[in-house]
């Protein structure tokens, strides 16, 4: 099912390098279907089509339980499909890969490895030489801002400090899409607001890397976002441009046009059909 | 008797040293076998289908009602005094090792799939580092029971150790031997579990 509004095209904060070709992301026609041991029948994506282009970063949101995260694990390839084909730049999404980056809302990191090893995690299991992973290893630390933090264990980081290296060690891997599962949920506005910056660096930097984000803040969207789409009762309910510049101000989306769009998507969310 | 009584040859210290090396013998194989089979359960779904069952009612035995079972299978070998350990352990290391293992999967096994790392490779790199704090912890507690089991193995059917000693000092009716005996068993009972311990600190400080 397509949206009642649908626009393909990034906003004008998505890197001029957004492709033509095959989509970052391309779903087709896409529904999932659970079996109870009750033997009722779930329906938790119906019909939807989505395409994600080279360097958009898309927030989805949508009330709890209506397929965001469905739909995201479809991408990643921990789910299959009931129906329709999803494709990473033209290739069929069968399993997991390294071309899928996944951030998850549950803390990930191996608690056994320092933070150092943690981001060089995925590079060493693609076999990428010493010398190599230690400067990418030295550049995102930098980044993320947590240099002094190298050799510390997980446990000993603050929550946000764990999200951010989180967030590294999956940029590490030079995913050609990366996928978030409400990855800052809890986090208070200050935490809330570096882990935005942090994401965003790492994303401009990136070049033309796609960002498929399930979120439940509007406000985070408008912050982060070229496209908002709604997902609800498992399809696709809207899908709209935010087409605000970057970097986003607090004045900008909390402007005229961010909050026409915040009227729209939240409409949309609580309209009943 | 009165050799007994002294700390030199045939007296409470080679008799003690027997049930000392038949205690981490025993610990040590079951804790070989336990993390095999717990490992093998939690990863491999044929071997768990094959393995579950016997493991739940062997799980289910109680440990000492298998001495006779064991005296007459092994005689006088070591088997039949330290094969309550052995199987203690095992039983106990397996249970812990497959669970830690399952939760391991179930945390980060579909971020190390993300990643492309084999299902070779998160065995390696994340389930076994992840099953070390809790097979520790399981190990402590069966080192700590492997005392009682040996001991009172050896009492049942043992042609020597600790066990043997107190079941002669009682025979003797002397008390005194009887708890000194203990005492002994007990002061390196506690050593042993400082060593694993202070062992288990250091490879798991990640988690402190």
């Amino acid at each position: 099912m397509e949206a009642n509004s649908t626009t393909p095209l990034p906003g004008p904060g998505a890197p001029s390098g957004a492709a033509s070709g095959p989509f970052a992301v391309d779903v087709k026609h896409v529904s999932k279907e659970f079996r109870l041991e009750s033997g009722t029948v779930v329906h938790g994506i119906r019909d939807v089509s989505l395409q994600i282009k080279s360097g958009e970063f898309v927030c989805v949101i949508g009330p709890s339980g209506h397929g965001k995260s469905t739909l995201l694990n479809m991408i990643a390839g921990f789910l299959p499909p009931s129906a329709g084909t999803i494709e990473v730049f033209g290739r069929p999404v069968e399993r997991p890969g390294p071309d899928r980056g996944v951030v998850f809302q549950r803390d990930t990191l191996f608690l056994w490895k320092t933070v150092e090893e943690n981001i060089a995690f995925g590079l060493k299991a693609r076999g990428v030489p010493a010398d190599e992973r230690k400067r990418i290893v030295q550049e995102l630390l930098k980044t993320i801002g947590l240099e002094d933090f190298a050799r510390a264990w997980p446990k000993q980081l603050s929550g946000g400090m764990r999200r951010r290296v989180a967030i590294a060690a999956v940029f590490a891997n030079k995913p050609d899409v990366l996928l978030m599962d409400e990855p800052f949920v809890g986090l208070d506005y200050f935490r809330l607001s570096q882990m935005h910056d942090v994401l965003l660096d790492l994303w401009q930097e990136s070049g033309n890397r796609a960002v498929f984000m399930v979120t439940h803040d509007v406000d985070e969207a408008l912050t982060l976002a070229d496209r908002i789409v709604l997902i609800k009762k498992g399809r696709l309910a809207l899908d709209v441009p935010v087409d605000l510049p970057r970097p986003r101000s607090t004045e900008m989306i909390t402007g005229p046009h961010a909050n026409d769009i915040r009227r729209r998507v939240l409409e949309a969310f609580t309209q009943n059909d | 008797m009165l050799a007994y009584n002294s700390f030199g040859s045939g007296g409470i210290w080679s008799n003690l040293l027997y049930t000392i090396q038949n205690v981490y013998l025993g610990v040590a194989l079951g804790l070989v076998a336990g993390y095999m089979l717990g490992l093998g359960m939690a990863r491999a779904p044929r071997f768990r289908r094959f393995a579950l069952t016997p493991v739940v009612i062997l799980g289910a035995v109680p440990v000492l009602a298998l001495q006779p079972f064991l005296s007459l299978w092994f005689g006088t070998s070591r088997l039949a005094t330290n094969g309550l350990v052995i199987f203690y352990t095992a039983l106990t290391v397996a249970g812990a090792v497959r669970f830690a293992a399952e939760a391991a999967e179930a945390r980060y096994g579909d971020y190390a799939a993300s990643l492309g790392m084999s299902s070779t490779r998160v065995t390696w790199s994340v389930v076994l580092p992840a099953t070390v704090p809790p097979t520790l912890g399981v190990l402590r507690a069966a080192t700590a029971l492997g005392w009682g089991f040996q001991c009172i193995a050896e009492v049942l059917g043992g042609r020597v150790g600790a066990g043997r000693l107190v079941r002669t000092f009682a025979d003797g009716t002397l008390t005194a031997g009887v708890i000194g005996v203990l005492v002994c068993v007990g002061v390196v009972a506690v050593i042993t579990d400082a060593i694993i311990a202070m062992i288990g600190r250091w490879a798991v400080r990640w988690n402190e």
